[in-house]
């Protein structure tokens, strides 16, 4: 029995100690994982603020406090700059290491470390755009000595010296299920980040829609279809309009199909393959809007200048952006958000001014189809009859447990990464791989004194992803530019460029005279929303972008509207429900159902005119109670669908579709050849189509979400925002949240989707200052924390909270503090 | 029952000291001392389960554990209770299993040094 006992208690102590040292398939090694002193459990100790009120921190020249606010923010007070950034590092990663270490993966092309071979396709992504290369070779172009790579380098200091003091009981819970330990951070990882950025906001899109639909419809019809100028112009510098420009012309019909561009579209899938993937997925979905705005004091309730910027990025827990507060007496005194791993508060304000930003969306990238000596290993190049070296680079992909997943060799020219496209080799030229220094314009920035001074140190030092800069100044000025670089090209960019001419090289870089600009414009406000940036009439440089109108259209009108703006209009404009977008194309659909139910007598009559009715009884406005939007989308999307049929791919599957802002061109087009459905015998023109598509939409709404007008209509049951966890854990998400807003609002988060408004800020520089601000998540990364999702209530309800921004520590009293931190010297 | 939160002192601290590990240790060493005493092997496997209540209750001192065990139930697809449950016994296994061995060598030795 004994023996048998013996036995028993062996083979148990044996598994035991199996599974508890080693992993199991996805299963964490279950020792370490479920042992409560260090543990998983242990993290509801960390959830807590700082455990250790010391830590020592290589390099500080002095000790650092840091006061955590009731909002958990870090309130840091440094006595150099240098110190404070080592301490924004020590902050950023005490609360947000995983997401560090994630975004690290994903910016070098290495999430097969954690993700396999599955995550192969987003990490050739990263190497054969030669993102981690030029992060590598960044400290050789801008200078070791540089401010980019000193602060990088102090920010690493602060970041590591978290990693060596962790307790046990910190180690985040992704790391845990993962079972990995996180690696030092490295200067290099905050260029990645930077680098990654431009990744998320570069601009692709419409060359690429363009030489897709020349093989359908042909060059000049698709260059009207995705067209250079917006066909509606409310743009961000002000042009003297009061009202926005209408192109009412025709468009040109469809022609022969021309497929000698497709060489650039198939360039542009090569190297942004997941891009096009996700933006595919879906057409309608609102892509990186953002929206600023500042009214100077004469328009202003309060008489100072105000501002307010929501930039819209992925929705993520947790959130791309974390709140802090830098001073350094006398030098610093900074307030707003970082992104984790940048050493830098990129939007937010001083004690003078404000600021934030848009993306411009220029097209900063070409492809050359280059000649190379040997086809299948090229080592050089010709350019202008002369051979240039081509650069081999090996990337070796690894999987979880170091095994190789694959291997690859990416070339460069001196252009930048080539690929094998189409049987051609072509070289991607695109200004993100050249830029470096635009931290610095954050860190410099971060001092300036005027609006009009910020603008000025951004244009010195900031290259890519342009962004549209608004700035806000407590002398009343405001100011906006396009800040950054714009190649001077001798043809623009729309087409994949000869590479053995360097004529065809980017001849220099436009002046900053010529960006889109304004400083204390005559309306007396500034707004962008990703609008085409400059009226074409007022210049003719090519910015190649991509732009949305119609929040454009909705914040201007409001301004206009508004000659004595409150802070609180300022935030109720971030979301308020109204659409431009619905204004302009109701009334279409309603004369269209009106006039064809006069010349139609068949069996969609009554149908017809009870969606007529429907529709018009929306106030086309955005309300989480309201019914009429759901109609309205899903006619809208029929319209489209049934018009540009010509687009269609060969399996009747869409490949591409023009925007609603080209949409609305035909509609003042009531017999343009677009509208006619080729599946019929009969003309349609575009009554016929809006009505067919409002019966349409009016049977499917129906069908799917019951009776007209009940619950199932409702735009809260239909409209539901998702903020998925970095490794799209549901548990660790909020998710079928509801909020008001809608495409073409200006809080268009996507239908289902998770990108929105991801920081919404507003400031009143007055004599003293004063900023409200909240963003979907929380501060801290860990999901036990109270500060995990804490904000994502107060941000659905478009509510912000006022923050604290106390010029020494002792002015945040204790009832106002929830932590505080002391970093000392140490080795 | 001074054995009882002897032992569960003694995993307690060297789970703290070394980690699940500890309680492998603690309980070996129980097991040896009390190798005389029947019922022994359960007794530290009941002591490990006080141990790592112990140590859970301190993790609970924040108010946060709740928050947690949602979090880490969703994540792995089980009840969070269930994961408490697999916790408690987890320790309890290791700690049975080590005093059984450890009883069985104490005895071991014990015959070896006393043999004549």
């Amino acid at each position: 029995m004994r023996a048998l006992r013996l036995l028993a208690a062996v083979l148990v102590l044996g598994a035991g100690l199996f599974i508890g040292a080693r992993p199991i398939g996805p299963a964490p090694a279950l020792g370490a994982f479920l042992e409560p002193a260090h543990g998983v459990w242990s993290l509801a100790r960390a959830a807590a603020s700082p455990a250790a009120p010391d830590a020592s921190v290589a390099g500080l020249g002095a000790p650092v406090e840091v006061v955590y606010d009731e909002r958990a923010v870090p309130h840091i007070f440094a006595r150099s700059e240098d110190d404070a950034y080592r301490a924004l590092g020590y902050v950023v990663a005490r609360d947000r290491l995983f997401q560090l270490f994630a975004q690290t993966l994903a910016s070098s092309g290495r999430l097969t470390e954690i993700g396999g071979a599955q995550a192969l396709p987003l990490d050739r992504e990263m190497r054969h755009l030669g993102l981690p290369r030029a992060a590598e070779a960044l400290p050789a172009r801008v200078g070791d000595t540089s401010v980019t790579v000193r602060m990088a380098r102090a920010y690493a200091d602060g970041v590591n010296a978290y990693i060596a003091s962790m307790p046990a009981a910190e180690l985040p819970l992704e790391l845990r299920l993962l079972g990995k330990r996180p690696p030092r951070w490295e200067p290099v990882d905050s260029y990645l980040l930077q680098n990654r950025m431009g990744w998320t906001l570069a601009n692709i899109a419409n060359e690429r829609s363009r030489t897709t639909a020349a093989a359908k419809v042909g060059v000049a019809a698709a260059a009207a279809l995705f067209p250079d100028d917006s066909p509606i112009v409310e743009p961000i510098q002000p042009n003297g309009q009061s009202a926005p420009r209408f192109d009412t012309s025709p468009l040109p019909p469809p022609g022969k199909p021309d497929g000698a561009s497709m060489l650039l579209g198939a360039a542009s899938d090569a190297w942004f393959g997941t891009r096009q993937l996700a933006r595919a997925a879906d057409e309608d979905a609102p892509w990186r809007a953002s929206n600023n705005w500042a009214v100077m004091p004469k328009r202003s309730a309060t008489g100072h200048a105000l501002l307010a910027g929501d930039p819209h990025l992925d929705l993520t827990l947790p959130s791309i952006w974390y709140e802090v507060h830098l001073v350094v007496p006398g030098r610093l005194d900074v307030y707003g958000v970082t992104i984790p791993g940048v050493p830098a508060v990129v939007i937010g304000f001083n004690r003078d001014v404000a600021w934030t930003f848009t993306n411009t969306g220029a097209d900063v990238m070409d492809f050359y189809v280059e000649e190379v000596d040997d086809d299948r290993r090229p080592t050089r190049h010709r350019v202008d009859g002369a051979w240039r070296p081509i650069e081999p680079r090996v990337e070796v992909y690894r999987g979880p447990k170091g095994d190789t997943v694959a291997v690859d060799t990416v070339y460069y020219t001196y252009r930048g990464p080539m690929q094998r496209v189409r049987d051609r080799w072509v070289s991607l030229r695109w200004a993100v791989l050249d830029a470096g220094r635009e931290a610095v314009g954050f860190i410099e920035g971060a001092r300036a004194r005027t609006a009009a001074e910020f603008e000025d140190v951004m244009a010195r030092s900031y290259r890519a992803p342009a962004q549209n800069m608004l700035a806000a100044d407590r002398g009343g000025h405001i100011a906006i530019r396009s800040t950054g670089r714009y190649p001077i090209r001798a043809q623009n960019g729309a087409v994949a460029l000869d590479g053995t001419k360097s004529a065809n090289d980017w001849q220099g870089d436009l002046p900053v005279a010529k960006w889109p600009q304004a400083l204390d414009p005559a309306q007396g406000y500034l707004a962008s929303a990703n609008q085409q940036p400059i009226d074409p009439r007022a210049s003719d440089v090519w910015f190649g972008g991509d732009y949305d109108p119609w929040r454009a259209l909705r914040i201007n009108a409001l301004l206009r509207a508004d000659s004595s703006v409150t802070v609180d209009d300022m935030r109720r404009f971030q979301t308020d429900p109204g659409s431009a977008r619905a204004d302009f194309y109701v009334p279409y659909f309603l004369n269209a159902a009106l006039r064809v139910a006069q010349r139609d007598t068949g069996p969609n009559r009554v149908v017809l005119a009870e969606a007529g009715r429907m529709l018009n009884r929306w106030d086309r406005r955005y309300t989480a109670s309201n019914t009429g939007a759901v109609l309205f989308e899903a006619a809208l999307r029929q319209a489209a669908l049934e018009t540009w049929d010509e687009l269609a791919g060969e399996s009747g599957a869409r490949r591409v579709t023009p925007s609603s802002a080209v949409f609305a061109r035909l509609m003042h087009d009531s017999a343009s050849t677009w509208w006619d459905d080729r599946s019929t015998p009969q003309v349609e023109d575009r009554d016929a189509i809006l009505a067919s598509s409002l019966v349409s939409a009016y049977l499917a709404t129906r069908q799917r979400y019951g009776t007209p007008g009940d619950s199932g209509w409702r735009w809260s049951s239909v409209h539901k925002i998702n903020v998925p966890h970095l490794l799209r854990l549901p548990a660790l998400s909020a998710l079928g949240l509801s909020a008001e807003g809608g495409p073409g609002t200006l809080s268009p988060i996507a239908i289902g989707g998770a990108n929105g408004p991801s920081w919404r800020m507003v400031v009143e520089l007055g004599p003293t200052l004063h900023a409200w601000t909240t963003y979907p998540g929380g501060q801290s990364g860990n999901p036990a924390s109270p500060y995990y999702k804490n904000r994502i209530p107060e941000w659905l309800a478009g509510t912000l909270e006022a923050v604290h921004v106390p010029v020494r520590a002792s002015e945040l009293p204790a009832a106002q503090r929830s932590g505080t931190l002391t970093l000392r010297p140490g080795r | 029952m001074l054995a009882l939160l002897a032992t569960a002192l003694a995993v307690a601290a060297l789970t703290w000291w070394l980690g699940w590990w500890g309680v492998v240790v603690a309980a070996l060493v129980a097991g040896l001392a009390l190798r005389q005493r029947r019922g022994a092997p359960w007794l530290v496997a009941l002591a490990a389960v006080v141990a790592w209540g112990a140590l859970i209750a301190v993790d609970m001192v924040g108010g946060r554990f709740a928050a947690l065990a949602t979090s880490v139930a969703g994540v792995l697809r089980a009840p969070s209770v269930a994961l408490l449950v697999v916790t408690l016994l987890f320790g309890a296994l290791l700690a049975w299993s080590a005093a059984v061995v450890g009883s069985e060598i104490g005895r071991l030795v014990r015959g070896k040094t006393s043999a004549p």
